[in-house]
């Protein structure tokens, strides 16, 4: 049956307030930023014992990792009628505001290892991590494991973050409870 | 005996719109099991047949053509040689098509999400990993959640073939995947509108893998706008004609009646909720589930209406309801407004008629008989617009499996993969700019009909009525 285009405020609060409000009207725009918005909403509704916000989106698995057709729809039609989009405060419960702050938080402790070595593309960050997140979730943690699956099924992107930053990627979201 | 793609099959079963399909042997196991032959006495199409006669057809004969489709479309890409096709995957992702509507509930798409409030694709991944299926396929060497992952659209990290079922997700879930090219056949030939033809050979003999991506020869591109037309076609002219809309609307207003009184009166119909299905133990899916079939639906109807429970004046409207669908008497349409608008515009629109449509109800509520009355039938009472894409706009993003994609030279050696809809000469790419709107609202009282239609143009604003509303008094 046809999709319903809905105006999901609360989509566009989190990720305006955890990637902020260009990522949200400048969706269509880049693939950085479309990689960037789809992996940070999976680490947000997703892992294993991070708090987590809820999103009446499904997501699926293809070649760039985790990926919300839905969510896709939702913000590529929503530029035009954003201005008109009530921005009174979205309530989020309890839980949710966390799991805001809790990504955001290690978002940053991601983005501070990237900066110290040298990785100048943060959307193959995200998406490393979102299918890390992935590839852990129905199973125990460990962490060489989660490393291979990564270099066999992206060779490219583990030959580009190297190991030595892969492996304290997957430690930041071990400790931060997403894998 | 063997399968287009090269498995031993242990039988060939004949079907009207392939003709004989070949199954293996553990395809024949999972086809045995009374859950799997529990889709035969789901409807296709719900109540359609009772506005096309011919649309009795069911969800088994369709999970049958969706297993030679995808056999068709492995067939092209195994004989491009690039080596990843091997007879494991093939198997997983044919049985993964066989078993991609295990979960439909009676009446198919009607009460779907109804009770137990979980999609076809959630439940059948349930019945994969719990039923006797589970049993079956693991006989044969076949990990369940290797198929259910895949019709979940989350391929198991762990399977072995992961990379290659991964790439193989569009011939499962896509805007032309191995399920739409086999209900547009089967839809069209069975309702026997002369719609839903496509041109299958051409689009199944296009298909490639370049770059790790499934694609299509560009000689492909008028096969495959042709199919996308064909769907637009089958939703405005079968799947939503306003008779269709209208039994699936009084189907829902029955389950309402017979969810209502589950309690007080003994009824053989009852949708469990998502947590009993997943509480369950294996062998009550080849048993008691059975029993939740069309048949007994309208057997808890007719006994709600036979039950002392049910007292007047809701006694006579369910029994009204009853009697509609069983002697398949209409409902007369009394207002019915479709619009394409534009998708921007569209998007704009679709609260502004949620808006207007609160005004229709406002005024009509102020006049006695007509929405409190049994024949009154709004389209959808939770959702009072639909809006609808025919086809989807193009969404240009390498994350995206769902959108078509061809595969164009672009030099001498060289090769392109290009959105279909990017394609300068689409023909599609406009439908896809646009929304159906469809209101339609439905009285038996020609009087009622009457200020149904006044009030509804008037708060519609349509100046024209005649032009956009068909009243049928």
């Amino acid at each position: 049956m046809g999709r319903w285009i809905m105006l999901d405020r609360k989509l566009y609060y989190v990720i305006a307030k955890i990637l902020g409000e260009d990522f949200v009207t400048g969706y269509t725009e880049k693939f950085s930023t479309r990689i960037i918005v789809q992996k940070m909403l999976y680490l947000l509704t997703h892992g294993v014992r991070s708090p987590r916000v809820s999103l009446p989106y499904s997501w699926s698995f293809y070649l760039r990792g985790p990926y919300s057709p839905e969510i896709a729809h939702a913000l590529y039609y929503v530029n035009e009628v954003f201005d008109e989009i009530p921005k009174e405060q979205v309530q989020l419960s309890t839980e949710e505001t966390a799991a805001v702050s809790h990504l955001s938080q290690t978002l940053k402790l991601i983005e501070d290892q990237r900066k110290k070595r040298g990785i100048s593309n943060s959307e193959n960050v995200f998406e490393a991590a979102a299918t890390l997140v992935y590839f852990g979730e129905r199973k125990q943690f460990d962490k060489e494991l989660l490393i291979q699956k990564l270099k066999a099924f992206k060779p490219n992107i583990y030959k580009l973050l190297r190991t030595d930053f892969l492996s304290e990627l997957v430690t930041v979201l071990n400790e931060n409870g997403y894998c | 005996m063997k399968t287009l793609t090269g498995l031993k099959a242990g039988k060939k079963i004949v079907d009207p719109v392939h003709g004989e399909i070949p199954v293996t042997e553990v395809e024949l196991a999972v086809i045995s099991s009374p859950i799997f032959q529990r889709l035969r006495s789901v409807t296709h199409l719900s109540l359609a047949s009772l506005v096309f006669p011919g649309a009795t057809h069911n969800r088994f004969q369709h999970s049958l053509g969706t297993l030679q489709v995808m056999d068709r479309l492995l067939f092209t890409l195994k004989s491009q040689d690039i080596g990843e096709i091997t007879d494991e995957v093939i198997q997983v992702m044919r049985l993964a098509a066989l078993l991609h509507d295990c979960g439909h509930l009676p009446f198919s798409h009607s009460l779907e999400k109804r009770g137990s409030g979980i999609d076809h694709e959630t439940l059948g991944s349930i019945i994969i990993e719990k039923s006797s299926i589970a049993e079956r396929l693991s006989k044969h060497g076949i990990a369940p959640t290797s198929i259910s992952s895949l019709i979940q659209q989350q391929p198991v990290a762990d399977d072995p073939f992961f990379s290659t079922l991964t790439k193989l997700l569009p011939l499962i879930h896509s805007n032309a995947d191995a399920d739409r090219m086999d209900y547009l056949l089967r839809d069209g030939y069975f309702t026997g509108v002369p719609f839903g033809r496509i041109d299958f050979d051409r689009i199944c003999n296009s298909i490639r893998i370049e770059n790790d991506q499934v694609c299509f020869l560009d000689k492909a591109q008028d096969a495959l706008e042709g199919f996308l037309f064909s769907r637009y076609q089958m939703y405005k002219i079968v799947y939503n004609h306003k008779t269709v809309i209208c039994y699936d609307l009084i189907l829902n207003k029955l389950l309402d009646f017979i969810e209502e009184y589950s309690d007080k009166v003994s009824l053989p119909f009852r949708i469990p909720k998502m947590d009993e299905f997943l509480a369950v133990k294996p062998d009550w899916f080849d048993s008691d589930f059975l029993s939740l079939n069309e048949g007994t639906f309208f057997e808890s109807a007719r006994a709600l209406i036979k039950s002392t429970e049910l007292k007047e004046p809701k006694r006579s409207i369910c029994e009204n309801f009853y009697k509609t669908i069983i002697t398949r008497t209409p409902v007369k349409n009394a207002f019915l407004f479709t619009n394409l608008a534009e998708v921007e515009k569209g998007k704009k629109k679709n609260s502004e008629f949620c808006e207007k449509e609160k005004g229709i109800f406002a005024e009509l509520s102020s006049i006695p008989g007509i929405i409190d009355h049994w024949s009154f039938l709004r389209y959808d009472p939770s959702k009072p617009i639909n809006l609808e894409t025919p086809i989807e706009a193009e969404i240009a993003d390498e994350q995206d499996y769902t959108h078509i994609k061809l595969l164009k030279k672009s030099g001498d050696e060289r090769y392109a993969i290009v959105y279909l809809q990017s394609m300068p000469n689409s023909v599609v790419k406009s439908l896809a700019r646009h929304h159906r709107v469809l209101i339609s609202y439905y009285h038996n009282n020609a009087g009622a009909r009457e200020k149904i239609n006044e009030i509804a143009s008037k708060v519609l604003s349509l100046e024209n009525a005649s032009d956009t509303t068909r009243a049928m008094q």
